[in-house]
């Protein structure tokens, strides 16, 4: 009995590996959105994610296949099940999509995009409403840990290079 | 001569000889442990204070943490066994009275470096908190890798895990797994000191698992790895805040309770001591007379 059991368990974990292309895939996805301060998500249920990584931006929809990806800054969009979409900015981060269809989406800063007030002229405008940018700019100038991982493009210590990336990102901003 | 004097001197003091208290002394006893009673009260109400904000932030950063540890958990990866290099972290504060905060983790701390010592591998420890240093650095000095001081003043910010996180890995300890210790929130009066595991590179990369994460190369490995890393400490560090106020509150408020109770009793021997004084003056006033 227990022998039986015991396989069972084992055949299981090899089922769901297995995937042929007849398989409908798994309606359910996992989603949770959270920064270290505010929860958005929390294993909620949704159709669609699109990241933006250091590697390009792509979407997650249930079933997608297993990954760990970082994020750069930019925007994630989240689209419900009702058809309604959620913008939010990300300053960085990690992904992880697991072979069950859970998703973690852990962004070291995150603000819903109608938060930040985007009149105000391009550069201050993020660093001032939401210093999301300006975060980027202190950890980068007192820790490169992150951004200067997270942000190819910053290999020499300049600080007009970062301004001007950062007007390019308010830029794609703005476009959303 | 000299020496006779001296002995004859120390002489009565020697042996079980209780004056009785004045009514000075217990007058002095009394004031002080009631100015004591008002500073514990005052230190529980701050204390409840950091406690209702702290644990308001708990609530996201469990989420946080439960979220960053969920790949872990679900490709369920395993130290090998016969690695040689191993971190411990600490997580605790810089300020006493708090119970047991302390000692608990640095106990957990104790015993684990005894049974990784046991088993022949090499340990290294990073305290997070100056009382963690205290308790640790007689015995166990020169395991200390970091310390990290003002810790607990202000409630902690993913900043504060980045930096820590940050100095670990510039020490250029290249540690193939590791454990961090915390006391994990559980209730207003009680807390549990945990362990939550930590990988290095090389383990996640070869862990059987990984073959199923798609597209993975070992730069953006190694980036997601350090922000786990710091997931982790951040984790511990909101649980350990919010241990630490509960914990001073109930100690302060037990040590208020104290403090009435002893006031209680002196007040009631200060009455006695009292009564006792003024029967002693009339009996002398009323024999002094009789004698007249």
């Amino acid at each position: 009995m227990m022998a039986a059991r015991f396989l069972l368990r084992r055949a299981v974990p090899a089922l769901r590996h297995a995937r042929c292309y007849a398989d409908a895939p798994a309606a359910q996805m996992s989603f949770t959105f959270a920064s270290p301060t505010q929860v958005f998500f929390k294993e909620a249920n949704v159709k669609q994610i699109d990241v933006p990584t250091l590697t390009g931006a792509f979407g997650i929809l249930p079933a997608h296949v297993p990954t760990l990806q970082v994020l750069r800054p930019g925007v994630v969009t989240v689209f419900n099940d009702d058809g309604s979409s959620a913008k939010y900015f990300v300053s960085s981060g990690s992904v992880t999509v697991n072979a069950d269809s859970s998703v973690q989406l852990l962004a070291e800063e995150a603000v819903p995009l109608d938060s930040l007030d985007l009149a105000v002229s391009p550069c201050y405008a993020v660093i001032s409403t939401q210093r999301i940018i300006g975060k980027l700019l202190q950890a980068w100038l007192c820790s490169p840990l992150f951004t200067l991982q997270y942000i190819p493009d910053f290999h020499n210590n300049r600080t007009q290079d970062c301004l001007e990336y950062n007007r390019g990102l308010f830029n794609e901003v703005k476009s959303v | 001569m000299f020496a006779r004097t001296g002995a004859a001197l120390f002489l009565p003091q020697c042996g079980q000889v209780r004056n009785m208290a004045t009514l000075k002394d217990i007058t002095i006893r009394l004031k002080s442990i009631k100015n004591i009673q008002k500073i514990t009260k005052s230190m529980k109400m701050v204390a409840a204070a950091k406690y209702s904000r702290a644990e308001r932030s708990l609530k996201p950063a469990r989420v946080y943490g439960t979220g960053a540890m969920a790949l872990y958990e679900k490709a369920e990866i395993k130290a090998p066994e016969d690695k040689n290099k191993h971190l411990i972290i600490g997580v605790s504060s810089d300020r006493g009275l708090c119970g047991a905060i302390h000692s608990s983790v640095a106990k957990a701390m104790k015993n684990e470096i005894a049974k990784l010592l046991g088993a022949g591998k090499e340990v290294m420890i990073v305290n997070v908190g100056d009382k963690l240093r205290g308790l640790l650095y007689r015995t166990h000095g020169q395991h200390i890798l970091i310390n990290c001081k003002e810790v607990g003043r202000k409630p902690p910010t993913f900043t504060d895990a980045s930096i820590i996180a940050t100095e670990l890995l510039d020490s250029g300890y290249e540690f193939d797994q590791g454990s961090i210790l915390f006391n994990r929130f559980r209730s207003v009066i009680s807390y549990k000191t945990d362990e939550k595991p930590l990988f290095s590179l090389d383990t996640v990369a070869n862990s059987e698992n990984m073959g199923i994460y798609d597209d993975i190369d070992a730069d953006v490995l190694r980036n997601y790895q350090e922000f786990a890393l710091v997931n982790i400490i951040y984790f511990g560090m909101k649980e350990s805040t919010t241990s630490e106020q509960s914990a001073r509150m109930t100690a302060m408020d037990s040590a208020s309770k104290n403090a009435s109770e002893m006031i209680d009793k002196l007040t009631l021997t200060f009455n006695r001591t009292r009564q006792a004084v003024i029967t002693k003056e009339l009996i002398e006033i009323i024999s002094g007379a009789a004698a007249l």
